[in-house]
């Protein structure tokens, strides 16, 4: 664990991505589309509000893929083989990394929201929102970190990146990243409706739209916990299978 | 053989290395799409706010935005094979050729040219069948293929004169996200008039944006004369630059080599 959050120092150039990318967001989004919250139906009249906490969650998100990119990395250098000499129980192998994640992912919630407040987001309800957004962040580090190292240790290759960094962009933007359910068209309503990610969302922004309540709540909690659990577990077995 | 032949011959070795990569050129059809049909969807319903050009769907408004990005993220992909040349040795084996030193360039260049003007036609084939009408006709649809070719052509000569200068595939790619978060900062995805403040000003005055409203105009309104010079005007000025640029850095590197 100590290892993966010194990598914030060490190999700046795998961090960095998931704060620029996210504060690029704002800026691109808070400018181009700025209009779109005169859509009917629109939850706020201040764009930053629904795409800062959107912002927030992809940097959580890439950065949770970091683990996966610097397992590859370790496998690749032999370096993972040396891990995997040293008396060390296996589960820290697989919970060590993530953990780590989790802890360096506060660096960029802390930027990307400050970048947010300065383009003139703001919470509308209790602070309870700003605990709303930190674990709806927090959370989807640890999904995808675990989601991630399962795909390293099924592919043991740096050349497996665009696959996972491709599965937190298409799984971000395929719920209501951009606008609400009832703003959408088509095909993208009927899959951001049954989306998961569309529930994390919601408890992200929950603080920016209005009150925190249970009820816009409850879903994004059991996406994220599921969602943990079963990616979890797929790391663990991709782990037996490398390492019989 | 001429120069036109050793170009005609580099051309076609650029054509097919880019073809035969489908990692390469997959990318840069596949996320210009995604994004046509994301935003469609997610955006549609904007097109009855006041203010947005008069467009029979959000498609028909993506249509040039898409077709520029698709070419501009080909380009950036094809012109880092020249400094994989560099990297992999080959450009010194043609250096030691009996090689006419332009028809390095020119190949490269006509190759970017012939993929960009081919991934154009590409793009206006699928959104026709998603029933995108350009309402210029087939003078406007021959316009945004040419336009196409002339992007290749343009972000080519660019990123041929960084591989040149650089000699590393890395700083080529690394090119990638610059002209991503210069497209965003246009009216490529959403229309000027209705953005606000800073942003507005910086994507009114962003030369992409004057592209991309010529050929925007085709599309929406119909033909004229004005928005399509004014469409490949920008392109060509890039060409102009990126060649000097390019002929410099080649004749230095000539120079290095030798």
């Amino acid at each position: 664990m100590v290892r993966s959050v010194v990598a914030v120092t060490r190999i700046p150039s795998a961090f960095i991505p998931s704060v620029i990318f996210p504060v690029f967001q704002i800026v691109a989004f808070g400018g181009a589309f700025s209009a779109i919250t005169m859509l009917p139906g629109f939850p706020t009249d201040q764009v930053l509000n629904w795409f800062g906490p959107m912002a927030v969650l992809q940097g959580s998100a890439f950065l949770g893929s970091t683990v996966g990119l610097a397992t590859t990395r370790d496998i690749e250098t032999g370096f993972y083989d040396r891990l995997l000499l040293a008396p060390a129980p296996r589960w820290s192998l697989l919970v060590g990394p993530v953990a780590g994640a989790v802890i360096r992912t506060l660096l960029p919630i802390y930027v990307v929201l400050t970048a947010a407040a300065l383009g003139g987001a703001r919470l509308v309800g209790s602070a309870l929102g700003a605990v709303t957004l930190l674990v709806a962040a927090v959370g989807l580090t640890a999904l995808f970190g675990f989601w991630t190292l399962g795909l390293a240790f099924r592919f043991k290759s740096q050349r497996a990146a665009p696959l996972m960094q491709i599965g937190v962009f298409i799984s971000i933007f395929l719920a209501t990243a951009q606008v609400p359910l009832a703003a959408m068209t088509g095909w993208l309503h009927a899959v951001a409706r049954v989306n998961p990610m569309s529930n994390v969302l919601r408890l992200a922004r929950v603080g920016f739209l209005g009150e925190v309540t249970w009820e816009d709540c409850w879903g994004g909690l059991l996406a994220l916990a599921v969602g943990t659990v079963l990616t979890a577990l797929f790391a663990a077995r991709q782990f037996r299978q490398m390492v019989p | 053989m001429s120069t036109v032949a050793h170009a005609r011959a580099l051309s076609y070795r650029a054509i097919l290395g880019v073809i035969r990569q489908p990692q390469v050129w997959i990318p840069s059809m596949f996320f210009p799409l995604f994004f046509a049909a994301l935003n469609t969807a997610a955006l549609g319903r904007s097109t009855s706010l006041p203010g947005f050009p008069a467009a029979d769907s959000f498609l028909d408004f993506m249509l040039p935005a898409t077709l520029v990005q698709g070419v501009l993220f080909g380009g950036v992909s094809a012109s880092s094979e020249v400094a994989q040349d560099i990297e992999s040795g080959f450009f010194e084996r043609l250096i030691a050729a009996p090689t006419a030193r332009v028809s390095i360039l020119l190949g490269r260049l006509a190759g970017a040219a012939f993929l960009g003007s081919l991934q154009a036609v590409l793009f206006l084939v699928i959104f026709t069948i998603f029933g995108v009408e350009v309402k210029a006709g087939v003078a406007g649809m021959l316009w945004l293929v040419l336009v196409g070719a002339l992007m290749a052509l343009s972000i080519g000569s660019v990123g041929a004169a960084m591989a040149l200068r650089t000699g590393s595939v890395e700083a080529v790619q690394g090119a990638f996200p610059l002209v991503f978060i210069t497209l965003f900062l246009s009216s490529a995805f959403f229309p000027t008039e209705l953005m606000h403040g800073w942003f507005k000003t910086v994507a009114e005055a962003n030369p992409f944006s004057f592209m991309i409203n010529g050929l925007r105009d085709l599309v929406l309104v119909g033909w004229s004369t004005e928005d399509a010079l004014v469409s490949a005007g920008v392109p060509i000025g890039i060409i102009a630059l990126g060649v000097l640029l390019s002929l410099r850095q080649l004749a230095r590197r000539v120079a290095v080599a030798a």
